[in-house]
């Protein structure tokens, strides 16, 4: 399992610059360009935890779909452990990179039992013969914590814990490097949700695997990230090491999403929040997400920014090293 | 006179599978002007519970309760129509899912004016053009910028912030004595549920209105209701203040579900394995003898399987647990 396995602190997965955009009709008919993605720029370690968050429709699933190569990036190369992906092999494209879903109904086959789901991406190659398969996903459930008795099941027979197994098990099957994981938990209850994070854990643990990790609950993020991007209409607002960005968040809109988070009070949470979650400013911010077809000009999040000044709404703001993580902002 | 007094209210559904105790004597009161959050997993009865009050239950439904009372009306004993015309004008409710509860063949306007129109609170209100002023001012009340023209959108046109928050001004136009918010925020992003929750305590505020606030994330009732009921498979558990609930949460189930939170500023290190709650809840119709919890819970014996726990108040709290953790036996994570 660990043939390939790169060194621990090497970098895995690349991008830079990287652009998706979709070119789309308006309600009106005219032409217009989506810009999922606008110039994303990150690494992810091999046995690391990257993080992306942001708000609904900011560019994340985008981000997912591209990394695993199911859509061509309009700009930029997705690069795994040097090389770029177009140089890869079909079998080494799919040993590098998988992925594992928010909602596991939706994307299991409700007609194919437990262990063919979780062997289907070896079946395909035909190499293997069915008894074979069959040990090796029941192996795989065994690793996830589902038992061998429920091999023969069909996805609903399984609860929703349950089922997020399975897809991770799927997902291992190819023993790839990386796995992206979109919103992995959200569609669980919190008592389950601990205990899929814990599998998580365990895997990178033992596996020596690389996480994408999607998110909008900064709770979770804060608890397994080594590294979070934090993503706003297609650009990255900040990102750096997970410490420095929950205990020191240097962009407007970083902050604005930490004060923004519930917290339950008493139970510890509050109180150590950092100063700069508390901060008032950065509580209630108002406006949404811009329309990604007719983003604003300048920095795209100074309509809403508490502390945007003249220049914010004309130039954009660059990428840049502030305090030991990047930063694309005029003011901070 | 408590605004609302629920004593024992229990909610059966008939299905092709056999007879469903979704709820089981479910109490609680609250006085006006007052805020209970109600929490648990998905399927504990948070929503039945609100349609219960509203008397929106499916037909399958069969509901009892030793009291059922708004300002000391029964509410069981109630014909439709007395019904209805509470649940217009003094009791209201945001749906969990507003696509469902919002008609998308008519424009915001016309749906606003019609609620208008039923509940008349304000001589305004009686005539177009007055009502007509109410309409944007109930729109700018709940933050929606260029409030005339969202009036001719409909609901399709809205964004997920933007129909929440229309949702809000139908429910709060007829300036209700009790507000039922299920899962307001759910859908939404942290940025929009911040803006939403901060609506709902100033209206509050304003109007002396109560209200229900339904929602699975603690942190959101921590800074909402003062207080705070906890459910597991169709029983309440445990309630009381918040604060003391969450900071010396009595019944294993809340003490569980506060641990295996990871907090946004941790002591624990990160990456660590989070304690969590072995299991999962109980299929409604095979539910386990005594306690609903204990085949989950580390500190069940004997009694736990034998019995259900009656539901023990004592002050401002109340339990449903024959072995309630102590103040200083933990629950403190
Ligand atoms: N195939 C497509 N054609 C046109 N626009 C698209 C397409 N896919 C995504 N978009 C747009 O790109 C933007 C980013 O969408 P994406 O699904 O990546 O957001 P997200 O961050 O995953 O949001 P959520 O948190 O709601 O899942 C959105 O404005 C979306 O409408
Ligand atoms: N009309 C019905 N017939 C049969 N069972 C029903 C009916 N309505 C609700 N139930 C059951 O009653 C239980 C409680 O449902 P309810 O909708 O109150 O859950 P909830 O706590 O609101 O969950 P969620 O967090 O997922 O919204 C569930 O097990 C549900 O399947
Ligand atoms: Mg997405
Ligand atoms: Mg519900």
């Amino acid at each position: 399992m660990s043939a390939g396995q790169p060194a621990a602190g090497s970098t895995i997965l690349e991008i830079r610059g990287l652009k998706k955009h979709y070119p789309v009709r308006g309600w009106l008919g005219q032409k217009g360009l989506v810009k999922a993605l606008d110039g994303v720029t990150f690494a992810v370690q091999a046995g690391r935890t990257l993080a992306v968050v942001g708000e609904s429709g900011c560019g994340k699933s985008t981000l997912a779909r591209v990394l695993l190569g199911v859509e061509p990036a309009t700009e930029g190369d997705v690069r795994v452990d040097g090389r770029a992906r177009s140089e890869l092999t079909r079998e080494e494209r799919l040993r590098s990179v998988q992925m594992i879903f928010q909602d596991p109904y939706g994307s299991l086959n409700p007609r194919k039992r437990a262990w063919q789901l979780i062997a289907e991406p070896l079946a395909v190659s035909g190499k293997f013969s069915r008894a074979e398969l069959r040990s090796r996903a029941v192996a795989l459930m065994d690793k996830v914590g589902l038992r061998a008795e429920y091999a023969d099941r069909y996805p609903h027979m399984f609860s929703g814990g349950q089922r997020q197994r399975l897809g991770i098990a799927r997902a291992l099957m190819l023993h790839p490097r990386v796995l992206i994981c979109d919103e992995p938990v959200s569609a669980l209850d919190v008592s389950i949700q601990a205990q899929v994070l814990n599998l998580l854990l365990d895997l990178q643990q033992e596996l020596g695997l690389s996480y994408v990790f999607i998110s909008h609950d900064l709770s979770v993020v804060r608890h397994l990230a080594d590294e979070v991007a934090v993503l706003y209409l297609g650009r990255v607002a900040e990102r750096g090491p997970c410490d420095r960005i929950f205990n020191d968040p240097r962009h407007p809109y970083t902050r604005v999403l930490l004060a923004s988070t519930p917290k339950v009070a008493g139970a510890l949470d509050s109180g150590q929040a950092g100063a700069a979650a508390n901060d008032a400013r950065f509580r209630a911010v108002k406006g949404e997400l811009p329309s990604p077809l007719n983003p604003p000009p300048g920095c795209v999040f100074h309509r809403r920014c508490p502390i945007a000044g003249e220049r914010c709404s004309r130039e954009v703001p660059a990428e840049r090293q502030v305090a030991g993580r990047v930063v694309a902002c005029h003011e901070a | 006179m408590a605004l609302l007094e629920v004593r024992d209210l229990s909610i059966e559904f008939e299905t092709r599978k056999g007879n469903l105790k979704a709820l089981e004597r479910l109490s609680f009161t609250l006085n006006e002007g007052e805020t209970l959050g109600i929490v648990g997993e998905s399927g504990c009865g948070k929503s039945i519970t609100s349609l219960a009050l509203m008397g929106l239950l499916a037909p399958n439904a069969r509901v009892s309760a030793g009291a059922l009372r708004f300002e000391g009306k029964d509410l069981l004993a109630m014909n439709e129509e007395a019904r209805s015309e509470i649940r217009g004008a003094e009791m209201s409710m945001i749906f969990q899912d507003p696509m469902t509860s919002l008609n998308p063949s008519f424009t915001v306007g016309f749906q606003l004016e019609e609620m208008l129109k039923a509940h008349p609170r304000e001589e305004a209100d009686r005539s177009p053009a007055g009502r007509r002023k109410r309409l944007v001012e109930l729109m700018e009340q709940v933050g929606i910028p260029d409030p005339a023209q969202r009036l001719t959108c409909y609901p399709h046109e809205l964004s997920g912030g933007m129909s929440q928050r229309v949702m809000i001004a139908m429910a709060v136009a007829s300036r209700p004595k009790l507000l039922i918010a299920d899962e307001p925020t759910t859908a939404l992003d942290v940025t929009i549920q911040a803006q939403i929750l901060e609506l709902l305590r100033d209206l509050q505020r304003r109007y002396k209105m109560a209200l229900i606030l339904i929602t699975h994330d603690l942190g959101v009732v921590s800074e909402t209701a003062a207080r705070t009921m906890v459910m597991y498979a169709g029983q309440a558990v445990e309630e009381g203040p918040t604060r003391e609930v969450i900071a010396s949460p009595r019944h294993p189930y809340t003490a569980g579900l506060l641990q295996c939170l990871p907090a946004l500023h941790a002591k624990e290190a990160p990456k660590t394995r989070l304690p969590s709650i072995a299991g999962m809840v109980p299929d409604l119709l095979a539910r386990p003898s005594g306690c609903q919890f204990h085949p989950r819970c580390s500190r069940a014996q004997e009694p736990c399987w034998q019995a259900l726990p009656d539901w023990r108040v004592e002050g401002s709290r109340g339990e449903r647990c024959h072995f309630p953790l102590t103040q200083a036996g933990g629950g403190q994570r």
